[in-house]
């Protein structure tokens, strides 16, 4: 990739990382094994200065991959480096020059947001600049207020300042939008675009494509603890070849060997009454057209649907997203 | 260590506080106490009793609660991706609920003897260092609840099952001695009693510390048993 000159460093290289978890007693039996293997295997490398995103359905091993990272579990095997520290070693020193937003935003209660941000400072042995890290979430007018009285919204910006007290080298974001309204959600991609522009390397995960697509230079998509491909999402998007998709309804009958005749078209899924046509490029469209007119077939509801990273998904697990 | 902005919560110190002193003022108020010996008015006999049962509900009830409540929000865990060490963590925690436990102490025992003219024989050593022991004893009765419970539904019947026979069998509000046998042999070695029977000898008159050095060693005992099953099973993740 073009950019690829501008990050060279890895600042986190994982390495053939393996988690499992013991199994409750009355599973053992069941199941006929001893352990749950969350992570299977995965290995990946984040450049500095890059937005990595780890994509995948709940319980793919997201968030495991990443606590292991953050240093707050150990992995079973495998090594994980960050900033060329070892993770199961150098825990202290990692923790320190890296900002987490965990899944759950909870705070203490009675705390309110500049004390929080002092209280957090204080664990790196900092002084918390809290003005800047209010304004630059834009909350610096609920400086005394309560983590309770923010919206969901708010509150996420506020987890945001709050994992950025000790100036980051990396920031790990654990589902950052996760139970957002569509607003909400621009203004944490806006603030993540941000932060990432002032050098900071960015992890996160998500179970949002159109996160992935927007906000990552690169992703790892991830399915049951392990990662199935990892690149630009664009590219990703782009190595589907089947890329856009021809969709009508019609009341009349179709022969499949009709399509044979028409150039580009690669796959027919004929669903009556709707028809779905896999295309190699936008210059069949008119082709189908023609083709349709010739055959003196009705149809309506022409769409035209180019690939998202669903169907990339979609493609390399065999099973859709929101199944699980 | 940060313990100056860990704990803030004002409804919360407020009951802690005011629950023990209403108890207080009620049973000093209330005409139980006549019947007790005359050597001493009945709030004068139950004021320490009120101060332990403070100690030990701040130590089980409000650390437990109060852990609980931290982890299953996952406060603990945010707390434990930053650089903090684990037993700096707990110690904090420790150190806030050992202050609001003095606070307590010295409101109770103003309260006392403002209102009530109980005594106070003035061993401000012997108070604290008893005070201090009773606490951590009773705070790593908590620790260790919040380690077996994950929900408040979970830390509630343990609290009260540990909680209910300390206070009932603790010599707070009155005499052991007047227990069924088998009780007592068991209120002997409660904690509590240790703690109760301190206090009053040193908030009744003033003793040297011979006279109380038997509930120090027995107190004592407690805490190093306490404080090597909390590091035997003490886990502040599941």
């Amino acid at each position: 990739m073009w950019y690829n000159f501008l990050y060279m460093t890895p600042v986190i290289e994982v390495t053939d990382l393996k988690k499992t978890y013991p199994l409750p007693r009355k599973d053992r039996r069941k199941l006929d094994q001893a352990v749950f293997e969350a992570v299977k295997g995965v290995s990946f490398t984040v450049e500095k200065g890059e937005i990595f995103g780890i994509l995948g359905p709940n319980g793919a091993g997201k968030t495991t991959t990443l606590e292991i990272i953050e240093g707050l579990k150990q992995q079973t095997a495998g090594s994980v480096m960050v900033l060329g520290l070892d993770n199961t070693k150098e825990t202290p020193q990692i923790k320190k020059r890296i900002g987490v937003q965990l899944q759950s935003s909870e705070y203490m209660n009675l705390l309110n947001l500049r004390e929080l941000l002092e209280l957090f400072a204080s664990f790196y042995g900092k002084k918390a600049n809290v003005p800047e890290l209010l304004g630059f979430v834009n909350l610096q007018e609920k400086e005394n207020s309560l983590v309770k009285n923010l919206s969901g919204g708010q509150k996420q910006r506020f987890t945001l300042a709050s994992a950025l007290v000790n100036e980051p080298e990396i920031l790990f974001l654990d589902e950052p939008t996760t139970g957002l309204d569509p607003r909400a959600r621009r203004d944490v991609w806006k603030l993540v675009k941000e932060i990432n522009a002032r050098g900071i390397t960015i992890v996160l995960t998500t179970h949002y494509m159109e996160e992935a697509e927007y906000l990552c230079n690169r992703v790892a998509i991830m399915d049951l603890g392990r990662i199935l491909t990892i690149n630009d999402p664009h590219k990703l998007i782009e190595d589907l070849s089947h890329t856009t998709q021809v969709s009508f309804f019609t009341d009349d009958k179709v022969d499949e060997n009709f399509w044979q005749s028409v150039p580009d078209v690669a796959n027919v899924y004929s669903n009556h009454p709707k028809v779905i046509l896999e295309v190699k490029s936008l210059d069949s469209i008119s082709h189908i057209v023609q083709a349709l007119r010739r055959g003196n077939i009705n149809f309506s509801g022409f769409t035209v649907k180019t690939a998202t990273l669903e169907d990339v998904y979609l493609h390399l697990t065999g099973h859709s997203f929101e199944e699980d | 260590m940060n313990l100056k902005l860990i704990y803030r919560n004002r409804a919360g110190v407020f009951w802690t506080i005011v629950m023990p002193v209403f108890i207080y003022v009620a049973l000093s108020v209330l005409p139980i106490g006549k019947t007790i010996g005359a050597q001493f008015s009945y709030s004068n006999y139950v004021l320490p009793g009120i101060v332990a049962m403070s100690i030990m509900q701040g130590g089980i009830y409000g650390l437990a609660y109060w852990m609980v409540d931290l982890k299953s929000r996952g406060v603990i865990k945010r707390f434990l991706v930053t650089p903090i060490r684990q037993p700096e963590l707990v110690l904090s925690l420790l150190c806030a609920r050992v202050l609001v436990i003095l606070v307590q102490l010295v409101v109770l025992t103003l309260v006392g003897v403002v209102f009530f003219h109980a005594s106070f024989a003035g061993n401000y050593f012997s108070t604290l260092l008893f005070a201090l022991m009773g606490g951590f004893v009773f705070l790593l009765f908590g620790l260790l609840i919040s380690t077996m419970a994950s929900s408040y539904e979970a830390a509630a019947p343990i609290t009260t099952a540990i909680g209910l026979p300390l206070t009932f069998l603790g010599n707070l509000f009155y005499s052991v001695d007047g227990l069924p046998h088998a009780l007592r042999v068991v209120a002997h070695i409660l904690p509590i009693t240790f703690l109760a029977d301190g206090l009053r000898q040193v908030y009744l008159a003033p003793v040297r510390f011979g006279a109380v050095s038997k509930d120090f060693l027995y107190l004592g005992l407690w805490l190093v048993a306490m404080l090597a099953i909390v590091i035997w099973r003490f886990r502040l993740e599941e």
